[in-house]
């Protein structure tokens, strides 16, 4: 190992082991958490179908052993629980039980609702995030199960962690979706009409089902080759998901782009990744411990703007933010 | 810790194996071209018209992804008549006969609402029962 290795390692060390405040791991923890509640909530009737679900059961992951379909009255319940646990874990009461509980929960209920034969890909990284706030240090701060007075943590590793892991994490999924797309699909996927044809295919599917497809797909597809240099861009953005580790301007343009994109697959092929684009997964990028905070200034700053002013950094962070 | 973590998450792609909640994330990775087959379920009107029934008709659901692999497992498993009788009581009063097929289309076509039904093989015929 040469110095030049060691020293890279002490850098990456660094980084990862950062010291942060109980803040940040909190305020990730009430996102995740009070996403994953709402996607369980609004996705309920999803749920509760499992429950009557009939047909071939072919167990993915975590339920690799099941032989037969849950009952009808465990899937319900076990639904219903996780919402109630959830709520539990954002608010922070009980964390070592509920955190666990809730990220377990939601991991088996999604991997479930995977295991008839077709794998979604919508929950994944929601599930492997939740995963890994839940099973660390997350209610230290901005919890109910602090309400009595306690000094203020220190900053620690332990807090710092558990974030820079989610980023990690979620830097890695995007990595493999545009390695497995060159993989699969090979340079043909950018350099041919795969794109312009996906479009077409999720329009088309839709309408040999009875349903509307996206307006703006029949205009994007007459684009034709047109659309090659977006195939490009799209692989492109997957490939470089490392830059938002960097941080700074380099992680906000990464993000704004990586949202465009699963906007604009929302938007043409009417397929909804709920969890970037609300944003959530993103958020694990940033010093978090600054957004109760940027929000409290947020009318302040909106009627500074209308009065002519000059907005100060937008999130209100320090520069690092 | 971090290490074990980040190979959990790329071993599908080392393995070649997708899961959940580790995946390969093969969504749209697979080249497409533009004609492409797809089994659905079909009504005939008393004319003969055909009649495009809905996700939820046809397989309970309101994702296309699923939809889709519903049918196409029936299919593959010799058990498109037992799907067919599953639709039977979904479908709109004025479906007479109800139709479990693949249809292969040129997607572009299909898109721009020019003709595109390229063939079409039907795997089974039903009544109404709702």
């Amino acid at each position: 190992m040469t110095g030049r290795d060691l020293a890279l390692g002490v850098r990456i060390d660094s980084w990862l082991f950062e010291p942060a405040p109980a803040e940040r791991l909190a305020v990730l923890r009430i996102l995740v958490g009070a996403f994953s509640v709402t996607y369980l909530a609004v996705r309920l009737p999803v749920f509760l179908a499992l429950a009557e679900r009939q047909g071939q059961l072919d167990p993915v992951g975590l339920l690799w052993w099941l032989a037969e379909p849950l009952s009808s009255g465990l899937v319900v319940a076990w639904v219903i629980a996780m919402l109630v646990v959830g709520v539990a874990f954002t608010a922070g009461v009980a964390p070592r039980a509920s955190g666990p509980c809730f990220a377990v929960g939601v991991a088996l209920a999604a991997t479930y609702r995977s295991s008839w034969g077709q794998v979604l890909w919508l929950e994944n990284l929601m599930v492997l995030q939740l995963l890994i706030v839940a099973f660390s240090a997350n209610a230290d701060a901005w919890a109910a199960s602090r309400r009595t007075e306690r000094p203020p943590t220190e900053p620690s590793a332990a807090y710092g962690w558990p974030v820079r892991l989610a980023a990690l994490v979620t830097v890695a999924t995007y990595v493999l979706a545009g390695v497995t797309k060159l993989r699969v699909g090979g340079l043909d996927w950018m350099l041919g009409d795969t794109l312009r044809n996906h479009i077409a295919y999720s329009a088309a599917r839709l309408e040999l089902f009875g349903e509307a497809s996206s307006p703006l797909s029949r205009s994007v597809v007459q684009l034709g080759s047109w659309l090659r240099p977006f195939a490009v861009l799209a692989v492109l953005i997957e490939l470089a998901a490392p830059v938002a580790l960097v941080g700074g301007r380099l992680r906000t343009t990464w993000t704004v782009l990586a949202w465009t994109m699963h906007a604009a697959i929302a938007a043409l092929l009417f397929v909804v990744f709920p969890f970037p684009l609300a944003g959530v997964a993103f958020a694990c990028f940033y010093r978090l411990e600054h957004l109760p905070g940027s929000v409290r200034r947020l009318p302040a700053q909106l009627r500074s703007l209308g009065r002519g002013g000059t907005p100060t950094n937008p999130i209100g962070g320090p520069a690092s933010w | 810790m971090t290490a074990v973590v980040l190979l959990a998450v790329v071993s599908p792609v080392l393995r070649d194996r997708d899961s959940f909640p580790l995946s390969t994330y093969p969504m749209y990775a697979s080249t497409r071209p533009d004609v492409v087959a797809f089994p659905t379920v079909v009504g005939r009107e008393a004319d003969g018209r055909r009649v495009r029934l809905s996700l939820q008709a046809i397989a309970r659901t309101d994702d296309a992804l699923i939809g889709q692999a519903r049918v196409d497992q029936a299919i593959d498993e010799g058990r498109a008549g037992a799907l067919c009788a599953d639709v039977a009581g979904r479908v709109p009063e004025a479906v007479t006969r109800i139709e479990v097929v693949t249809e292969r289309h040129d997607v572009v076509h299909l898109v721009g609402g020019h003709g595109s039904l390229v063939d079409r093989a039907v795997h089974a015929t039903c009544e109404p029962t709702g």
